[in-house]
């Protein structure tokens, strides 16, 4: 089982939508995938048309009083799976810090689904908290969606100092572009440059277009409601990307 | 991950498009369009998918093309492989890597073969609740036609439910009901096999019957194990797997010491003919089998090398991979000659036309006690002559003697006591276990001497071949000695009781006795 987290310091930089179209490229592919919504927002639960509820909230689970297993949705789609977001998460920071091993919880709830999943993407929340820190341990790669301007290279090398800065293992960091806006030169050239010059930033990039939004009208991921459209291809070359990763044990 | 469902159904053609209208009351009902689809269940020849609560499906499309795998295990969770297009028969090393680690505890050395093709279309549809999201999946199944038969295979609505929607699954299911379907809880499998004519759990009736003469018994016994070579000829020829010359060669073996056993019973010059026949057709299997055996240990003969490397043996692999391919064409050719064919017509002839004579002979009861009072007898014996100093011939003499034992036991067995029976077999095989080491490892020694023999004087073979090879014998040896110095206790445990006391365990109770302790 590979862990994948959907994660930037930064909101609406398309994390959700990245999670959701990844996830389920990923099942179509073969692989047997879950989601885990661990935004309060529930984005991705609402994507999926999943009730935003976990019976015991995230206080339970984190207290070990209710397991993962317990609470998982399948979706409309074959092999992929949800564990919904629920409002509760707002106070995960708490519940964790609660707990012996604070930074290692996450990952030691998302062990014992090893023999089910083949893959599980954690869609994050935006912050750097302590379940910031938990995501980085449980996590294989951290895949990271940048859009196309300064602040969000300077926050981008907060986020690799930050982890390179944790003890023990730590993910690949892997960072795309995302929302781009071809009309925009700047866009176009940071496309052209960045991945040259960073070596976390692949090439592929998600492009600014309004069928990426549509996904909240269908409530359903891009390949499944417009599988022709650029955005679905973009996605694909990022699943594509991110698989031979996650195969080379990047 | 809904695994296969639930199917519900009903002799009623209407009540499927009822229990739809039903369901649409509460819920959303969106259903696609028809699919024509062909679907084979795969099994080993001897079932042992169907055994192990297992079922594995090809579907593929109307016109044929890359299957679909489905695997379903006891647990009812399903693998998919696919596209597939390696066809079948398929041996375990030729199937996808997903269904591989599941499937080799079970299904070992033998084959997959199609045991029910069906061709039938199905509509599949989920169930909406209000929010628009999927809570259950619906299967609605045609009937279907099995192949080369004019059965159907009954269809029916599958209700596969959703992880974390089971209450929905439930909630369709009394509607379904409701509205007249009925559930069906066999495994699909088991559903297209009876569908099919095909009774998996059946047990074939015991061949002998107490009141029985002993020629015609005899005749029973030895038809029924040229049935089973009947039945495994084709998939010999074939080489489907190696477990079908197997159990031709058991037919024969088989068949060999009955007549040698209780050929008294039979015409003498019928015994007179077939005697060389049946030694013929053990001698044209023997060496095929013997390198089949070979080449199955290879891997765990090389994997145990200490001193060797695994690599060190291949070219023993080849050779004895090209042996085995010569001495095919030999078997196959045996077995597709007029020989052959003119011997078992003759003895199918010969067997019936005894097998339906009546008259007033001794019966199988009167028969079965003085022969295996005679085997008894013959084991223990030759089994006490047996010391340090004896030469290995006389434990192999000693095992053909238990194994002639063995025949009578199992032959005889409907008439004899149960428990007895049960309890006499398993003694005796703590022994054959003893002596069938002592054997094979003195057997697969020699025949390592031979082959590296037969490789030496093709040349173009490697000192460390050689010695590899040298190594395996060395621990052929060791299990050999192994083996000799368990005999001695082996036999002391089986030859404790007498002749008469077992003969007494193994007659069957008066009908109508009280059994041991039912007077309390």
């Amino acid at each position: 089982m590979r862990v994948v987290a959907t994660y930037n310091i930064k909101g609406g930089v398309g994390k959700t939508s990245a999670a959701v179209n990844l996830g389920y490229l990923a099942a179509r592919d073969g692989l047997r995938t879950l989601i885990w919504d661990l935004d309060p927002q529930g984005s991705a639960t609402y994507l999926f048309r999943v009730k935003p509820k976990v019976k015991g909230g995230g206080k339970a689970l984190v207290a070990g009083r209710r397991t993962l297993d317990e609470a998982i949705k399948a979706t409309d789609f074959d092999r992929l799976d949800l564990m919904p977001a629920d409002f509760s998460y707002r106070n995960l920071d708490l519940e964790l810090d609660s707990t012996k091993r604070p930074t290692d919880r996450l990952r030691r709830l998302v062990a014992p689904l090893a023999d089910e999943y083949e893959l599980v993407i954690l869609d994050c929340p935006p912050s750097v908290s302590l379940v910031s820190e938990n995501v980085v341990r449980a996590s294989h790669v951290l895949l990271v969606p940048l859009i196309p301007a300064v602040l969000s290279l300077r926050t981008f090398d907060q986020l690799t100092e930050f982890v390179a800065g944790l003890p023990g293992r730590t993910p690949t960091v892997m960072a795309f572009l995302s929302m781009v806006d071809r009309r925009k030169k700047a866009h176009r050239e940071l496309v052209e440059r960045l991945p040259q010059e960073r070596e976390f930033v692949v090439p592929e990039a998600i492009p600014y277009l309004s069928v990426v939004e549509q996904m909240a009208r269908h409530r359903a991921p891009v390949p499944a409601f417009a599988p022709h459209s650029p955005a679905a291809a973009a996605y694909a070359d990022l699943w594509t990307r991110l698989r031979s990763g996650l195969a080379d044990g990047r | 991950m809904g695994g296969p469902g639930v199917l519900w159904s009903s002799p009623q053609p209407s009540a499927i498009a009822a229990a739809l209208r039903a369901l649409a009351g509460t819920y959303t009902v969106a259903m696609g369009r028809p699919a024509a689809a062909r679907r084979t269940w795969l099994d080993s020849a001897d079932r042992r998918l169907y055994r192990a609560g297992m079922a594995l499906t090809a579907t593929t499309g109307p016109a044929g093309g890359p299957e679909t795998l489905h695997l379903r295990g006891p647990d009812g969770m399903v693998v998919t492989a696919g596209p597939d297009t390696a066809g079948w028969p398929r041996l375990l090393a030729g199937l996808p890597a997903e269904l591989r680690p599941r499937l080799e505890p079970v299904l070992g050395v033998r084959a997959l073969l199609p045991m029910v093709r069906v061709s039938g279309s199905s509509v599949t549809g989920r169930l909406l609740d209000h929010e628009g999201k999927t809570v259950l999946r619906l299967v609605h199944e045609r009937p279907a036609t099995i192949a080369g038969s004019r059965a159907r295979l009954p269809g029916g609505l599958r209700l596969i439910p959703l992880r974390g929607y089971e209450t929905s699954a439930v909630r369709a299911g009394r509607i379904v009901q409701d509205a007249g379907l009925v559930r069906d809880d066999r495994c699909d499998y088991a559903a297209a096999l009876a569908a099919a004519g095909i009774d998996p759990d059946a047990t074939e009736p015991p061949v002998l019957r107490p009141e029985l003469p002993g020629d015609v018994a005899v005749a029973r016994v030895l038809l029924s194990f040229l049935d089973e070579m009947d039945t495994v000829r084709g998939g010999t020829i074939d080489d489907v797997d190696i477990e079908f010359l197997h159990d031709f060669r058991v037919a024969v073996r088989r068949s060999r010491s009955v007549v040698r056993l209780l050929g008294d019973l039979l015409p003498a010059d019928l015994v007179a003919w077939v005697t060389p026949e049946l030694k013929w057709l053990g001698d044209l299997t023997a060496r095929s089998r013997d390198l089949d055996v070979h080449l199955e240990e290879f891997p765990s003969l090389a994997a145990g090398l200490t001193s060797g490397q695994p690599e060190d043996l291949a070219p023993m692999a080849v050779h004895l991979r090209r042996l085995r391919a010569s001495e095919r064409r030999r078997l196959v050719r045996g077995l597709r000659s007029p020989r052959y064919a003119r011997w078992r017509d003759r003895w199918r002839t010969a067997l019936a036309e005894l097998a339906g004579r009546d008259g007033d002979r001794p019966t199988v009861q009167e028969i079965s006690t003085e022969r295996l009072a005679g085997a008894y007898r013959r084991v223990l014996r030759r089994g006490a002559r047996i010391t340090r100093a004896s030469p290995a011939e006389a434990l192999h003499d000693l095992r053909k003697r238990c194994k002639e034992l063995r025949y009578l036991l199992e032959i005889f067995a409907p008439v004899l006591d149960p428990d007895g029976a049960r309890a006499a077999v398993k003694e005796l095989k703590t022994l054959q276990d003893v002596l069938g080491r002592f054997q094979d490892s003195e057997a697969q020694r020699e025949a390592i001497y031979a082959l590296a023999a037969e490789m030496m004087a093709g040349g173009d073979v490697e000192v460390r071949t050689i010695l590899a090879m040298g190594e395996i014998a060395a621990r052929q040896q060791e299990a050999m000695h192994a083996a000799r110095a368990e005999f001695a206790a082996a036999f002391a445990s089986f030859g404790r009781l007498p002749v008469a006391r077992r003969l007494a365990r193994l007659t069957p109770a008066p009908a109508g006795a009280a059994t041991p302790g039912a007077a309390r």
